[in-house]
């Protein structure tokens, strides 16, 4: 289900998202970098494209979100994105998830108080769908998603 | 010259001029006048009740010759009074034969209420036949029947206590079905409406969650489908008829593989942006089908050199 990228280009990747965001990166952000996620499941991870050489790098999709002050961590596989807060301030950024439908102009829903909480989650979305798991069962895992001050959780969502 | 004997008589012969005259004053009596006074006398009879005797066409007319002969006076020139078709005068002489031409005088009908009726110059008490039987049997059997169709008509509240336990359940039957077709008469004015027909399938706007359970859904059907899932090929799943418009299309599964396509994230972007200024030139209004689908078609044309296939090189990416 996980899979990770052939080639450590964390460091570049950091460096290249700093860059982006004005200098700083938020710790979770910079820690899923250095983790080399490719992909959870079907989720693709939304990534630059680091080279050395700085006129072959490609910001790969990571400006998608900047309007809304996120940055797009994974894809949903059908368009959409799931984007980490950077409006947080001190406060540990939550992960939301940005419909393609309205060109990602508001987070739609909640989908992790956290970054850790999220990849709980997005490693379970899919089995919990198949096993027809009730609204809420989220709270299993994150307690607080129906704390997250951007978008409820997805089963508040309308 | 040839001669004619009278038949069934010992009358002394009569020559061909005779004869020839004799024949003259015949036809003459069998003239449209003769079968016109034959009609009249059968109607007469008829309102008298009693038919005169004419069971064949050619019976009529010489009814009517006969009548007219009558008006006139009983002579040589009835052609029905004697037995035979030939007459002579008392001299038994040919040259006494008297070429006497019977008057023909027109005798229009006249009703019984209208004055003296006509006499009917013979009736079927004289000779009574089968024929004459049947009639008034017939007559007498119309008459019958209406005497009975008038008391049926008297007596049919008689009728109800027995049908009642019938005819209620009939009754309500028909109210059932006259007020089906008032309801069905009224469904067919009613603008169609597809969604509220369907209880199943969706009628509104889907919700986020139910999105999030088609989304998910329509990757495992691509994946399934196509061996491979988008990830896998490097792109993502594009709905053809964007999710939004689903519910316009009750009859049909979001998910069907014919609106399904993988696409190239760049592409999908493209596409997204396209289905945000259809929804916003829409200004709140809800698309037709047509519309939906005519945007579709476009937007087909649009990312088709993008779209993903398995064993075909990956297109290069967007400018």
């Amino acid at each position: 289900m996980l899979k990770r990228l052939p080639k450590d280009h964390s460091e570049g990747t950091v460096q290249q998202v700093r860059e982006f965001l004005g200098g700083r990166i938020p710790a979770d952000l910079e820690a899923l970098y250095r983790e080399r996620v490719a992909s959870i499941g079907d989720f693709l991870a939304i990534l630059p494209e680091w080279n050395a050489n700085p006129e072959w790098r490609r910001e790969g999709g990571i400006r998608a979100l900047a309007p809304v002050r996120a940055v797009p961590i994974f894809s949903d596989g059908s368009g959409s994105l799931y984007g980490l807060d950077l409006s947080a301030g001190s406060q540990r950024p939550a992960v939301y998830f940005f419909d393609h439908e309205d060109l990602f102009a508001h987070p739609r829903w909640a989908a992790g108080s956290s970054l850790a909480h999220f990849l709980l989650l997005l490693a379970q979305h899919d089995q919990a769908i198949d096993e027809g798991r009730s609204p809420g069962w989220e709270l299993s895992i994150d307690p607080d998603i129906d704390k997250c001050p951007r978008a409820p959780p997805l089963w508040l969502a309308g | 010259m040839a001669e004619l004997h009278r038949v069934g008589d010992n009358a002394p012969t009569e020559d061909i001029a005779g004869w020839m005259e004799r024949r003259r004053r015949e036809v003459a009596a069998r003239s449209p006048e003769a079968e016109f006074a034959g009609r009249a006398a059968w109607a007469n009879g008829a309102v008298a009740g009693e038919l005169p005797y004419a069971p064949r066409p050619s019976d009529v007319m010489t009814l009517g010759a006969r009548a007219l002969q009558r008006s006139v006076g009983p002579g040589r020139n009835d052609p029905v009074a004697s037995k035979s078709t030939l007459s002579a005068t008392s001299g038994h002489s040919p040259a006494s034969w008297r070429s006497v031409r019977t008057p023909v005088r027109p005798v229009a009908y006249r009703s019984a209420s209208a004055g003296v009726p006509l006499v009917p110059a013979t009736t079927a008490r004289q000779r009574p036949t089968e024929d004459d039987e049947m009639t008034k049997l017939r007559r007498e059997q119309a008459a019958f029947r209406d005497v009975v169709r008038e008391e049926s008509r008297r007596n049919s509240w008689m009728a109800i206590p027995a049908l009642a336990p019938m005819a209620i359940p009939l009754l309500a039957e028909g109210a059932a079905l006259l007020t089906g077709r008032l309801a069905a008469s009224q469904l067919n004015r009613a603008p169609l409406n597809l969604l509220a027909r369907e209880p199943g399938l969706a009628r509104a706007p889907l919700a986020t969650a139910e999105k999030d359970v088609l989304r998910t859904a329509a990757r495992k059907r691509v994946a399934q489908a196509y061996g491979d899932s988008a990830s896998e090929l490097g792109g993502e799943v594009h709905h053809r008829v964007a999710l939004r418009f689903a519910h316009l299309f009750p009859n049909a599964d979001p998910n069907r593989l014919a609106n399904l396509v993988p696409l190239m994230r760049e592409a999908h972007l493209i596409a997204s942006r396209a289905e945000a200024e259809l929804a916003r030139g829409l200004a709140g209004r809800m698309p037709t089908q047509a519309e939906v689908m005519a945007y579709a078609m476009r937007l087909d044309k649009l990312i088709e050199p993008y779209v993903l296939r398995v064993g075909v090189a990956r297109p290069p990416p967007m400018p």
